[in-house]
Order: structure tokens, then sequence, then C-alpha cells
């Protein structure tokens, strides 16, 4: 990836890419080294110049979804605590922002990844199965479990409608 | 709950705060959808209000990556002399005593004071060199 292309890329997807870190991980300073990781990653692997952006885009998920997966098992985090779950900023929806972000983080790693390329990034089975490695046929049944689980866990929160 | 064909529409369509009336009717029937659309609703809500710290911008990212590329390539192309290096420790170690003893003249009391002065002066200015060596880098 020359110089160009690369500027071109970062400047497509390193919101939502630092988003989605945002969302799994409390320090910003891990959130950003793994972010630089996941970039560093991508152009060590030389993908062909010819590589679609979207395939670019779900390779670097991928490389990001397993770097936050090791960086949790290597510190034993599983779900955060009430005080852990990242902060929200923006007024207005702050609250129930903040609280619908302490019932995502109640979710497991697996239900959370499954959670936002859906929902957040709106992708299909067929690209999120591609960013999980798994099957394409398990994404369906793990949407619904952990669609069914977070409705449950926003209800008992009074969030969920 | 199982789910239904429809959804993938209803997120995409939630997503641009667009939900034509075909799928509003789908909807109130629909209770896999009402679930996917609530779900999808409440994640938008938690992405939109995670700060937006300001991250580094393209360029400077480009010049990290690349230090840190450089870095790793002349780590990698020492490699095979640090494995050289160790390698003629061990061949100069195991050679050594053999050597030694083949020489008559090496073998007596002068020898073994003559290598441990030797000793005296060449391990503190192989350790100092080390030092250099390792703060440069």
């Amino acid at each position: 990836m020359d110089e160009q292309r690369f500027h071109a890329f970062y400047e497509q997807t390193h919101r939502n890419v630092r988003a989605y870190l945002r969302s799994m991980l409390i320090d910003q300073n891990v959130v950003d080294d793994l972010l630089q990781e996941s970039y560093f990653r991508i152009l060590k692997a030389e993908l062909p110049a010819s590589t679609e952006l979207a395939h670019q885009r779900n390779y670097l998920y991928r490389i990001a979804t397993n770097l936050v997966h090791d960086y949790r098992r290597s510190r034993k985090l599983e779900t955060l605590s009430e005080e852990q779950v990242p902060a929200v900023s923006k007024l207005g929806s702050l609250d129930t922002a903040h609280d619908v972000g302490r019932a995502f983080d109640r979710l497991k790693p697996r239900e959370r990844d499954v959670l936002w390329f859906a929902y957040v990034e709106c992708l299909d089975h067929k690209e999120i199965a591609g960013i999980l490695q798994v099957g394409i046929a398990s994404i369906r049944p793990m949407l619904a479990r952990a669609r069914a689980k977070f409705a449950d866990i926003l209800r008992r929160r009074g969030i969920g409608e | 709950m199982s789910d239904c064909p429809w959804e993938s529409r209803i997120v995409i369509a939630a997503a641009a705060d667009l939900l034509p009336e075909d799928l509003v009717l789908h909807l109130v029937g629909c209770p896999v959808c009402r679930e996917a659309h609530s779900i999808a609703g409440k994640m938008r809500q938690f992405a939109n209000g995670l700060p937006e710290e300001p991250g580094p911008s393209a360029a400077s990212m480009w010049w990290r990556l690349n230090l840190k590329l450089r870095r790793e390539r002349a780590r990698h192309a020492e490699k095979p002399l640090v494995w050289m290096r160790r390698i003629s420790y061990v061949a100069i170690a195991l050679t050594a005593p053999l050597e030694l003893r083949s020489i008559p003249d090496l073998s007596g009391r002068t020898a073994v004071i003559g290598l441990v002065a030797l000793s005296a002066v060449v391990l503190p200015v192989s350790i100092a060199l080390l030092t250099w060596s390792r703060s440069k880098v």
C-alpha cells in the first residue's frame, strides 16, 4: 500500500475502527496502541493494490477484533465492571447512551462483536463471518442470541421497549 | 424467537433513519424485526455517544508505521547475525580447551596467569562495549 492509498484508506476507516475499539476497551492508550497495531499489520500484510476497499476494511476489523480478544485474554477481562464502562460524552441522550453502554458491556466479547458489526456497521452476515472467522451459518443464531440477551438486559434495566 | 428475512432490510433502513411504509407495517406484525429495530437504535445511540478523541492524522500514522516497519525489518535482518555470533561463541568455547591443551607451553602456571590477566582486561572492555551498543539502539 503506497502512502496516498494509505491516507485515503485511513481517512475512510479510522473513526469507525476507533469507535469499535472504544466500545470494547476502556483505556484510551490501549485504544490508540491497538489502532496503530491494526494499521501496522494491514500495512505489513501487503494486500494487492486491486483489493476492494470493503475487503480491506473487513480485514482491518478482523485484525482489530483479534487484537482486542488477545488483549482482553491477556488481562483476563471478560466483562467490565460497572465503573469501567467507556464514558459517553454527548449531551442530550447521555444518560441513555451511558446506560446502554453499561448494558452492552454485560455481554460476552463475541456477542458485542456481532451486535456491533450487524447494527452499527450494518455489515451482512458473510462479512461478519469473515471478520470473526466463523462459519456464515453460525452468524444468524449468534446474532439472535446476542440480540435477545441484550434486549433482556436492557429490559431489566428499564431501558428496553 | 427465531429470525426473519426482513431483518437486514429493517436494520439498514433504521441506520439511514428511513422506514418505508411497507417496513413499518411489517414491524407491527413481526416481533423479531421489532426487537432488531429497537436494538439497532440502541446500538447507534451508544455508538454516537462514544467520545470522539482526535486521533493521529493519516500523515502522522503513516510516518509512525513506517518507522516501526523499518525497525522491525532491521531487527529481522539482525537475527542471522545474532545466531552466527552465538554459534561462534559456542564453537570457541568447545575448541578452546583442545587448542590450549595442544600447546604444551600454555598448560603451565604461567599460561593460567596470562589467561586470567587477559580476561581481566577483555571482560570489562566487552561489557563496556555491549552496554554502549545497547544504549545506542
